[in-house]
């Protein structure tokens, strides 16, 4: 009993890791349509600039996990700014987006490297300590903290996108970027927000990766290949479905290792990826779209 | 259209003249001077960076020291460092790069799956190969040109399983490694022994390198029940394990493989749950009186601010000993020469212990139970 509630929780947490990977990850790829692998390197920032903030410049460490979000957002946009957008002028298809993705995460995490160094840094500002007992089950006040927070974004995340005016409009380019601007919705606009929205939330996934897992500069590297998985699984282009999947993904992992030698842990993540993309290349909620879109 | 093309054509001329000047200004000085290079393949990032930081400062110290004395024969010795990561890949892509491009004779690598890597490479070009942080058992019959100052972990698991099982008694042990060469290979030395011992290993479980969730390889050791837990990381992986642990109250005494050991990182990850950790490592006694040992502690500190780990004696050890068997032979390149004055090099009062290369070019060393206490490492015979 205690055992299948305590790999419950183990799964819970390391889901809703995942999930705040994958969210911010998803929603950038259903409006924009690439894959933007320097999510990572936003995570990783905003996780050194409250680290900066907190542990460098002594700032209080609700103020600096709030500028440490906004800086996600901002950065995000700059990113789209300065690169993506300059590349889709010059008529850049999603492949080249991709790769510019991916240079873009190595150039900037070598960034971190020259101004941290490689070594591991701690924000400190939760010492390690016995978790509580929940259900015969462990599991630490930040871990549940984790998860709830998660948990609380997909719900917000899910009436933000069905709710507000920029959440219908984010649909309608993600549905039709051609029929979205016929009926004068500024696609440049959404794309955008987007990016904001999705690297805030990044933002938020930094600071709480921060506290419970602490910085190295090749975290973003790691984090999103688990959040890319999850995001493949839950279906590519549905933000709920990302975060569904990386559930799915933290669950698997965990339950897999009880039962499979431990090692196989990040085989179980790609023997799942792939057993989707062979028999449910949509993921858990992707649908089935007709032609004519992917041009 | 046309014009687009002839601005990218303009700018590839650049960038070709660009690379080519770069590349005479790099070769021109590079074949003027006459110096002894060697080159070392450490990990000076990712899991195990501290001990490669300190291993380069055992290098340069050498260098120092010897091109402050004249050199050898008259040749001063120049480093060429690489980062590998402990990534086999990487080293074997840096050794092309250090043979190729730098022409380097003898090459200086940490880690057990960089240096099992490379050994077919250096026999094949009969390059000298010094492990200097290297544990595995399988690096030993390797080869003739591959030799290490770094400890076989047969002695120091077969110490450790004997220690636990006698002096702790301990008949059930969980143990969890890291998946590589290096835990592979120590975690094998050490179950076998145990068992032989007559112990019982109730689990054995791997992790990956860079691993940072040990909750669930927790929940399965505990669900074993064992009277103790053995265990083969790095610093970072052994860092998050031990906090994890502690989180999901894991009452059990941990005793470690030596590769934990990365200094400050080790508890910056695990706090306090570090506290209470046995570590076997070979014995180093900085204040053993020793004149040698004196002098190089104090220079030491006055360039790097810092007292001198085992690991940086290692690699300083293991660059005089080079300068001893290049200085027999005359030149850097008469690597059959050197490789044959090493093997007879024995009894060399290094710093970091006695050293007497064996027929499959190992040293040994004196075994010492460690403790970590009030966020030190200390002889657990201290406290005892």
């Amino acid at each position: 009993m205690s055992i299948a509630t305590q790999l419950l929780i183990n799964g819970l947490i390391a889901g809703s890791i995942y999930a705040l990977v994958s969210s911010g990850f998803s929603l950038i790829y259903s409006v924009n349509k690439f894959i933007h692998f320097a999510h990572g390197a936003t995570i990783a920032f905003s996780a050194y600039f409250l680290y900066f903030l907190f542990s460098i410049l002594g700032f209080n460490f609700f103020v600096s996990a709030i500028l440490a979000i906004a800086f996600g957002g901002v950065m995000g946009y700059l990113m789209n700014i300065v690169v993506y957008k300059e590349l889709r002028k010059r008529k850049a298809s999603s492949v080249i987006l991709l790769i510019a993705s991916f240079a873009l995460l190595i150039l900037l995490e070598s960034v971190i490297l020259i101004f941290f160094g490689a070594d591991v840094k701690t924000i400190g500002y939760i010492k390690v300590a016995k978790g509580m007992e929940f259900l015969g089950a462990i599991i630490t006040p930040l871990q549940i903290f984790i998860v709830v927070t998660s948990l609380v974004l997909l719900l917000l995340l899910f009436l933000f996108m069905k709710k507000t005016k920029i959440g219908k409009a984010m649909r309608a380019v993600a549905d039709n970027k051609d029929v979205a601007e016929i009926v004068g919705i500024n696609s440049k606009k959404i794309y955008n927000y987007s990016f904001i929205i999705g690297s805030a939330i990044a933002g938020i996934a930094g600071v709480l990766i921060a506290l419970e897992q602490n910085l190295e500069p090749t975290m973003g590297t790691s984090l999103i290949i688990k959040g890319f998985t999850g995001a493949i699984i839950g279906g590519i282009g549905s933000v709920p479905g990302a975060i569904l999947g990386a559930f799915l993904l933290g669950f698997s992992e965990n339950f897999g290792i009880w039962y499979l030698p431990s090692g196989y842990k990040d085989a179980i993540a790609f023997i799942l990826l792939f057993l989707f993309l062979l028999f449910r290349p949509n993921g858990i909620l992707g649908i089935k779209r007709g032609g004519g879109k992917d041009k | 259209m046309k014009s687009k093309n002839k601005t990218l054509l303009t700018w590839l001329v650049i960038l070709i003249i660009i690379i080519l000047v770069i590349n005479l200004l790099i070769f021109i000085p590079k074949q003027q001077d006459e110096t002894i290079k060697i080159g070392a393949i450490l990990a000076l990032t990712g899991s195990i960076a501290n001990q490669g930081e300190w291993i380069q400062n055992g290098l340069e110290f050498a260098k120092d020291e010897i091109n402050s004395n004249n050199g050898i024969n008259g040749k001063k010795i120049e480093i060429i460092y690489e980062d590998a990561q402990v990534d086999p890949k990487l080293a074997i892509n840096s050794y092309n790069k250090l043979r190729n491009f730098n022409n380097v004779n003898i090459i200086i690598t940490m880690g057990s799956g960089v240096g099992i890597a490379l050994t077919p490479l250096v026999n094949e070009d009969k390059v000298i190969q010094i492990g200097v942080a290297t544990a595995s058992p399988d690096y030993s019959t390797q080869g003739d040109f591959t030799f290490r100052t770094y400890e076989t972990a047969d002695l120091e698991m077969k110490n450790l399983a004997t220690i636990m099982y006698n002096d702790f008694n301990i008949r059930k042990v969980a143990s969890l490694y890291i998946n590589n060469d290096y835990g592979e290979g120590v975690k094998r030395v050490f179950e076998e022994e145990f068992k032989n011992l007559g112990g019982e290993i109730v689990i054995s479980e791997a992790f990956n390198v860079g691993d940072v969730d040990f909750r669930t390889h927790i929940n399965k050791v505990k669900a074993s029940k064992p009277d103790a837990l053995y265990i083969a990381p790095y610093t970072k992986e052994g860092g998050y394990l031990l906090k994890n642990s502690k989180e999901l109250d894991l009452d059990l005494q941990i005793f470690s493989s030596q590769a934990i050991f990365g200094g400050e990182e080790l508890f910056t990850i695990a706090g306090d749950a570090a506290e209470g950790l046995f570590i076997a490592a070979p014995e180093f006694n900085l204040d053993s009186g020793d004149e040698n040992m004196k002098n190089f502690i104090e220079q030491y500190k006055k360039k790097y601010q810092t007292e001198p780990e085992i690991y940086a004696a290692r690699a300083y050890d293991s660059v005089i000993v080079i300068g001893i068997a290049i200085e027999e032979c005359g030149s850097d390149d008469k690597t059959e020469c050197i490789k044959n004055e090493l093997f007879k090099i024995k009894n060399h009062q290094g710093i970091s212990g006695e050293i007497s290369f064996d027929e499959n070019g190992d040293v040994l060393r004196e075994f010492e139970l460690k403790i970590v206490k009030n966020g030190k490492i200390i002889p657990y015979k201290d406290i005892k």
